[in-house]
């Protein structure tokens, strides 16, 4: 994992984790907002629950005692006629008590606020109170407003605790009172029927909805206490305890205003509705009793209702960065992985470009129609069409008419049966110039598929320069060929003709000399002297023929040896000559310098015959010395290491010393010196043919000197 | 006991004439028996054609050969000469006008005894013509009969 690839990763995952940051939290606010929209709207309606439960409740007490007022019994009691007695309106209220479980108290009082009749409700007992036990209750604040009001009203109690004067008899409880005018058949007001309800029934009903939201309160008019805060029963009952009104006053005064609503402060909103008697029943004055059901919401309830939301939206939102995450690193990975395939891909066309656009030779793509698709400048050179002009015509237009037939069937067949028949060969075919002239070509040619799309590529030389070079080493073999052929039928016809010279043209010379001699042993008493003379040049002239036809035939030999090379002893043979030469005039007195130990690489028969030749020369041209002195040695002449042959002979012209190696060239005067002049041709040949030179110095009367090196 | 002899074999009459010539000059005429090509030289010797009924036995003491004759050339008559166990031990001396090379040499494979060039010198033909007789006719010791 590179530093490269977690960057681009990075970059990747930045701006995708931001979106989807915000997109959850926007989705996160509207479902949170949706809860607590969701839960303000439940506040309400449990406060509008709440508050029809306390009015329908007070309203039916309302009508329990709007009907006792106008009971029959109650009317035959005041009628007093006798139709109905006391304790026939007693047995009335115990029944009726008994089917009002909540009523703690059902009483008759009469105009001087004393009680006539009176129904007490300890449990599920219901007891009628006997007549010692019937109170005053002229004080009461409940007697003396109900006695204020005219037929049709009813008063209610502000819900308290028991303000009862003497002994408490019965355990602290909030109570409602209300209370309703009897008036009589005459219309005469005539007492009060009151009934006391138990308040905490009222309460139980209100705190029975406390499930649905985090807490219901109830606060009177006044701003105390009803229900407080849950766990905390003692809030009504205790009298330093603050009031609501003192505990909240913002709140408090916000309730003031408006009757229901929902108000806001630090610690989180209160939702609240007031509760009212019903308008139309309701008793006048001071005493119009009122609650306010009060859902007080903490932010912390509120918060609480969205953090399970928030935990999942935490939860999705971390799942979704680390998939994000993943996502990120495959992408940079594999755009990474890309961009560096790309880059190869660029790299190795770019190389390809280089070699293609630069090769000399012509590279030609053609697509599988033959179609021309890619044409280099090489290609360009070769064939003179531009690339732009070029490219989509067909493959047919580089090449001769006669061969496009052939061409697209060989095309074709390929395709039908990739029979490789010239695909992936050299062959040397004939290109066509654009200004139409034809050129021999060597083309390559290979086929390959990219992206399943066949493609062939062929690599193109103009090959007319090495054709034509092709061509003439052939016509320079023929001709050698034939002019070896040639050399060798006159080799071989110099050979016959110097065998045939050696044998027939020396019967005819030896005819003329032995004839001759035999005129002159036959008839030589009968010739005169120059006869004989005569006869003699005959014979001389036959035998200097003779020796021409030897040394001719001698340098012809020379001429068609081979050179057999091999460690050659030159002191020796020098001697060996010399000895013959001696020999061959006894009476001369001549001397011979022969340097010993002088060795050479070279054949030995040819060396012999060289020397012999030197040797000879000197030998004759030392003739009119007395004595003759010839030397054979090695020395440094012309900056080289040369042998020589040294003489103190009659010397020559340097004039004439080029011409001297030439065969037939003669310097001296026949008569003086026999010789055919072919002895320094055919050392002369010999040297040449070791590699070596040969020349000579000379003053005429001075003797000469032959150097030669091999 | 056989006559001493000589069979040349010679096609140039100039040549016969000055062998002759020369060899009578030394008393060695006597027995010269000329044969003028190479089918003759082999009648003479193994007494066929021209020469027949002649005694086989009757051998020369030398033949002298040249090597440029009609019909049959020196090489191919010594080469028979050999293959035949008659004449398989006679002395053959080559006498012709060349020396080269591989004449010499070609002679000498073939069995030659000796190999003498003809000078144009007559004088050194006389020579030659007096050593040979010499040689071959009274110093040479010839092969048993």
């Amino acid at each position: 994992m590179s530093g490269r690839t977690i960057r681009r990763a990075a970059l990747i995952f930045l701006p995708l984790a931001i979106a989807a940051v915000v997109a959850s939290y926007l989705l996160y606010a509207s479902q949170a907002n949706a809860i607590r929209l969701t839960a303000k709207a439940t506040e309400v309606r449990i406060a509008d629950i709440a508050r029809q439960r306390i009015s329908l409740t007070v309203a039916s007490v309302m009508a329990d005692a709007s009907y006792l007022s106008e009971q029959d019994a109650l009317q035959g009691y005041l009628a007093g006629n006798g139709a109905t007695s006391l304790s026939h309106l007693q047995a009335e209220y115990v029944a009726f008590a008994r089917h009002r479980r909540f009523f703690s108290q059902l009483r008759f009082i009469d105009m001087n606020g004393r009680e006539v009749a009176r129904v007490d409700r300890e449990g599920s007992a219901v007891t009628l109170a006997p007549p010692d036990q019937l109170q005053d209750r002229a004080g009461e604040p409940y007697t003396i407003e109900t006695l204020k009001l005219d037929r049709g009203q009813i008063y209610v109690s502000h819900l308290d605790r028991e303000p009862e004067q003497g002994a408490i008899k019965r355990p602290i409880g909030p109570t409602l009172r209300i209370g309703a005018p009897v008036f009589d058949g005459a219309g005469a007001k005539r007492g009060i029927i009151v009934i006391d309800y138990l308040g905490q029934r009222i309460l139980d009903r209100v705190s029975d909805l406390r499930g649905a939201v985090a807490d219901i309160w109830l606060v009177d008019a006044q701003g105390t206490w009803l229900l407080g805060p849950r766990d905390d029963a003692s809030a009504l009952m205790d009298p330093e305890r603050r009031t609501f009104a003192a505990a909240y006053p913002d709140v408090w005064r916000q309730m003031q205003s408006v009757p229901t609503g929902t108000v806001e402060n630090d610690l989180g909103h209160f939702t609240y509705a007031q509760t009212e008697v019903d308008p139309s029943s309701a008793g006048t004055g001071p005493t119009q009793p009122s609650w306010f059901v009060l859902i007080p919401t903490p932010q912390a309830y509120a918060d609480a209702q969205t953090s399970a939301l928030t935990f999942n939206f935490a939860i999705a939102a971390g799942g979704l960065l680390v998939v994000l995450g993943g996502i990120s690193f495959g992408l940079a990975r594999h755009q990474i992985h890309q961009r560096e395939a790309e880059q190869l891909v660029r790299l190795s066309e770019a190389r390809l470009r280089a070699v293609t656009e630069t090769a000399s030779d012509a590279i030609v793509s053609a697509d599988r129609h033959g179609i021309i698709r890619y044409f280099n400048p090489g290609a360009e050179k070769t064939f003179g069409h531009l690339e732009d002009d070029i490219v989509g015509q067909p493959l047919t237009a580089l090449m001769p008419e006669r061969y496009r037939t052939p061409h697209a069937e060989g095309f074709a067949r390929y395709l039908e049966t990739r029979d490789p028949k010239v695909v992936g060969q050299t062959m040397e075919l004939t290109g066509l110039h654009k200004d139409g002239h034809e050129f021999p070509i060597e083309l390559a040619l290979a086929s390959s598929q990219v992206d399943g799309e066949l493609f062939f590529t062929a690599i193109v030389r103009d090959i007319t320069v090495r054709a034509e070079a092709e061509r003439k080493i052939q016509d320079l073999n023929r001709r050698l060929l034939l002019d070896n052929a040639e050399l060798e039928a006159v080799n071989k016809e110099l050979e016959a003709f110097s065998y045939s010279v050696s044998h027939d043209l020396r019967a005819p010379l030896r005819a003329i000399d032995g004839f001759s001699q035999a005129l002159v042993e036959d008839a030589g008493p009968l010739l005169k002297p120059e006869h004989h003379s005569h006869l003699n040049r005959v014979r001389q002239a036959a035998q200097r023929m003779g020796l021409l036809i030897d040394d001719l035939i001698k340098l012809a030999r020379v001429t068609r040896t081979d050179v057999k090379i091999d460690d050659v002893d030159l002191s020796e043979i020098a001697r060996s000559l010399a000895t013959n030469l001696q020999d061959s005039a006894p009476e001369r007195q001549a001397e011979f310098v022969i340097s010993p130990d002088l060795q050479a690489r070279g054949d030995p028969r040819l060396i012999q015959v060289a020397l012999d030749n030197l040797l000879s020369n000197s030998w004759k041209f030392t003739t009119p010395r007395t004595p003759a002195r010839i030397e054979f040695g090695k020395a440094v002449a012309n900056g080289r290491p040369a042998f020589f042959v040294r003489d103190n002979g009659v010397g020559f012209d340097m004039n004439y010393a080029g011409k001297m190696f030439g065969a037939f060239q003669r310097f001296h005067d026949a008569r003086e010196f026999s010789g055919t002049g072919i002895g320094l041709a055919t050392v002369q040949r010999i040297i040449h043919k070791h590699g070596g030179r040969i020349w000579a110095e000379s003053q005429p009367g001075e003797g000469a000197t032959f150097y030669f090196t091999l | 006991m056989p006559q001493k002899s000589i069979l040349l074999v010679e096609d140039n009459p100039d040549d016969e004439a000055l062998t002759i010539r020369a060899l009578s000059k030394h008393n060695v005429v006597n027995g010269v028996v000329v044969a003028r090509d190479g089918v003759e030289a082999l009648d003479y010797l193994f007494a066929t054609g021209a020469h027949a009924g002649r005694d086989v036995r009757d051998l020369p003491q030398i033949v002298l050969l040249d090597l440029k004759l009609p019909k049959l050339d020196g090489f191919a008559v010594l080469r028979r000469i050999r293959a035949d166990h008659r004449t398989q031990t006679l002395p053959v001396v080559i006498l012709t006008s060349s020396k080269e090379e591989r004449d010499v040499a070609q002679g000498y494979r073939d069995g030659c005894n000796s190999y003498v060039r003809k000078p144009v010198n007559f004088d050194e033909f006389i020579e030659a013509a007096r050593q040979l007789g010499l040689y071959w006719l009274l110093l040479n010791e010839g092969p048993p009969r």
